[in-house]
C-alpha cells in the first residue's frame, strides 16, 4: 500500500459518527494520525476554523490538504488508498 | 460484478430496516444484495439509545455496528453506493447505481428511510455545511462549549439535542413551534431540571442572519436572540424519488403506502421503516418491518416458483 508520509490530523469530537467512522477508516488502512478534540480544545477549534473556513467535524487534514466531512474518496485521494 | 446476474431480492438501504430484511433474506436462502449510502442508517447519530431492547445502554453507532456484524455473518452482496434509478422491466427490476453498476433483482425492498427536514427559511442555505446551522446535533453539539445556542423542535431529538447541548453550552433556547413537547417524558423531566435550558414555546425562527457564520435569530415575537449556533431538529421527510419512479403508491404524508406485509402497489416491491407510515418511528419498528418485508418477498418468491413449475 502507498502509504504517503503526510501529516494527518482529525479534528474530532467524542460524539461525532463520521468522526468515528473516518478515524475507523483511517485506523483500517493503517495510516497513523493525531486525534484532537475539538470540545476541549478551544485553540484547535479556533484553528480548525480557519483552516476550513467552517465549525462542523469532522475536519481531516493531510499534509496541505483540507477534508471537510467524512468524504471517503477525497481521502482515499489524498493518501493514495485503492 | 456480472451485470446479467439475477437476484431474487434487492434491499436498498442499510439502515435497521435494511439490515433486518436482509438478515432475514439470507436464512430464507434467497440470493440477496443489499445497496446503501452507508451501512448503518440514521441511528448512526443517536449518541445514546436505551430503549432497543438486550441493550441497556448504547451508542447508535456502536448498536447499528453489531446489526452490520451480524448482517456480515450471512450469505448477502453488501454495495456501499447509492441507487439513483430503479425501474420495472418485464420481469425483474432494474436498480443504476451513482457508480454506474446496474443491478437486476424479481423483488425489491426498499429500505431508505428519510431525510431531515429544514426549515425553509430565505438564508438558511448560507449557514449549512459548519457555519451554524446544524441538522446533527451528534455531530455539533461539543462544538458549542461556552456558547450560547438555540434548537428548533418539540419531539424526541430535539429534547435529546437540548440534553446534550446542555453539557457544553452556557445557555440553551429551545424553541417550540406548539405549546407541549412531543417526546419521551422521561426525557423531558430529566430536561427540566437543566438550568441552561429556556423553553420558548409558541416560537418559530422567522430569519437568520450573521456575516460568515450565523449570528441571530429574528423569531414570530419580534424578539431577537444573539446565538452562535442553530440546531434544526424537526423531524424528517421520507425519501420517495426510487418508490416514486416505479410507480409505488405515496400517502399524503409522503410515506410509501403498504399492506401490514409491508406489500406495496406495485406487486414485488415492498417497503420498510421510516419510509412508511408509522405511528412510531424506532429502531424496534423498523427491524420488524425488515423482517416482515422479506418474509412477504419469499412467499411471495415461494408461489411464483410453484406457479411457474405447474
Ligand atoms: C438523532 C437520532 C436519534 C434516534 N434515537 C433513537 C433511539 O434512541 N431509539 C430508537 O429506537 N430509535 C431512534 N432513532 C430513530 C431510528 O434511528 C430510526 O427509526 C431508524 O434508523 C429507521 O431505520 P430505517 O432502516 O428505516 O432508515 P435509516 O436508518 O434512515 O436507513 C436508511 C438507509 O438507506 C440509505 N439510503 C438512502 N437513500 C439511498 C439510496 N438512494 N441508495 C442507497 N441507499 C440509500 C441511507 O444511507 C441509510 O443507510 C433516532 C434517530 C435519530 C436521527
Amino acid at each position: 500500500m502507498a502509504e504517503k508520509k503526510q501529516k494527518v490530523v482529525v479534528y474530532s469530537t467524542p460524539t461525532c459518527t463520521y468522526c468515528v467512522m473516518a478515524k475507523d477508516f483511517l485506523k483500517e488502512h493503517n495510516i497513523k494520525f493525531e486525534n484532537i478534540d475539538v470540545s476541549e480544545n478551544r485553540k484547535a477549534a479556533e484553528e480548525m476554523v480557519e483552516k476550513s473556513g467552517q465549525m462542523g467535524v469532522p475536519v481531516i487534514e493531510i499534509g496541505k490538504q483540507i477534508i471537510v466531512g467524512f468524504d471517503k474518496e477525497a481521502i482515499k485521494k489524498a493518501l493514495n488508498i485503492k | 460484478m456480472s451485470k446479467e446476474q439475477l437476484y431474487d431480492l434487492a434491499i436498498i438501504g442499510g439502515g435497521a430496516a435494511g439490515i433486518t430484511a436482509a438478515i432475514y433474506a439470507a436464512r430464507y436462502k434467497l440470493k440477496t444484495i443489499l445497496i446503501t449510502k452507508e451501512f448503518g442508517g440514521v441511528a448512526m447519530e443517536a449518541h445514546n439509545i436505551e430503549n432497543y431492547p438486550g441493550f441497556p445502554q448504547i451508542a447508535g453507532i456502536d448498536l447499528m455496528k453489531k446489526f452490520v456484524d451480524h448482517l456480515k455473518k450471512f450469505e448477502v452482496d453488501l454495495v456501499e453506493d447509492e441507487v439513483g434509478r430503479a425501474e420495472k422491466n418485464d420481469n425483474h427490476f432494474s436498480l443504476t447505481t451513482k457508480k454506474g453498476k446496474v443491478y437486476n433483482s424479481k423483488t425489491l425492498i426498499i429500505a431508505v428511510g428519510t431525510q431531515r427536514r429544514k426549515l425553509d427559511l430565505l438564508g438558511e442555505e448560507k449557514f449549512v455545511n459548519g457555519k451554524g446551522i446544524s441538522y446533527c446535533y451528534t455531530c455539533d453539539a461539543p462544538l458549542s462549549k461556552n456558547k450560547t445556542v438555540a434548537v428548533v423542535g418539540g419531539g424526541d431529538s430535539a429534547v435529546q439535542a437540548a440534553l446534550l447541548l446542555s453539557k457544553y453550552a452556557t445557555k440553551i433556547y429551545l424553541l417550540l413551534r406548539g405549546e407541549k413537547f412531543k417526546a419521551e417524558p422521561i426525557a423531558i423531566d430529566h430536561l427540566l431540571t437543566k438550568k441552561n435550558v429556556e423553553i420558548l414555546y409558541k416560537t418559530n425562527v422567522v430569519e437568520v442572519s450573521g456575516e460568515k457564520f450565523l449570528k441571530k435569530i429574528k423569531l414570530n415575537s419580534g424578539k431577537t436572540l444573539d446565538i452562535d449556533g442553530l440546531f434544526v431538529e424537526i423531524g424528517a421527510v421520507p425519501s420517495t424519488f426510487l418508490a416514486k419512479q416505479l410507480g409505488v403508491a405515496i400517502d399524503e404524508n409522503s410515506h410509501v403506502t403498504v399492506t401490514p406485509q409491508m406489500e406495496t402497489n406495485i406487486p414485488g416491491v415492498y417497503a420498510a421503516g421510516d419510509i412508511v407510515p408509522r405511528f412510531l418511528k424506532q429502531l424496534v419498528v423498523a427491524a420488524s418491518d425488515g423482517a416482515i418485508a422479506a418474509t412477504t418477498a419469499y412467499n411471495y418468491l415461494m408461489k411464483q416458483s410453484h406457479t411457474a413449475k405447474k
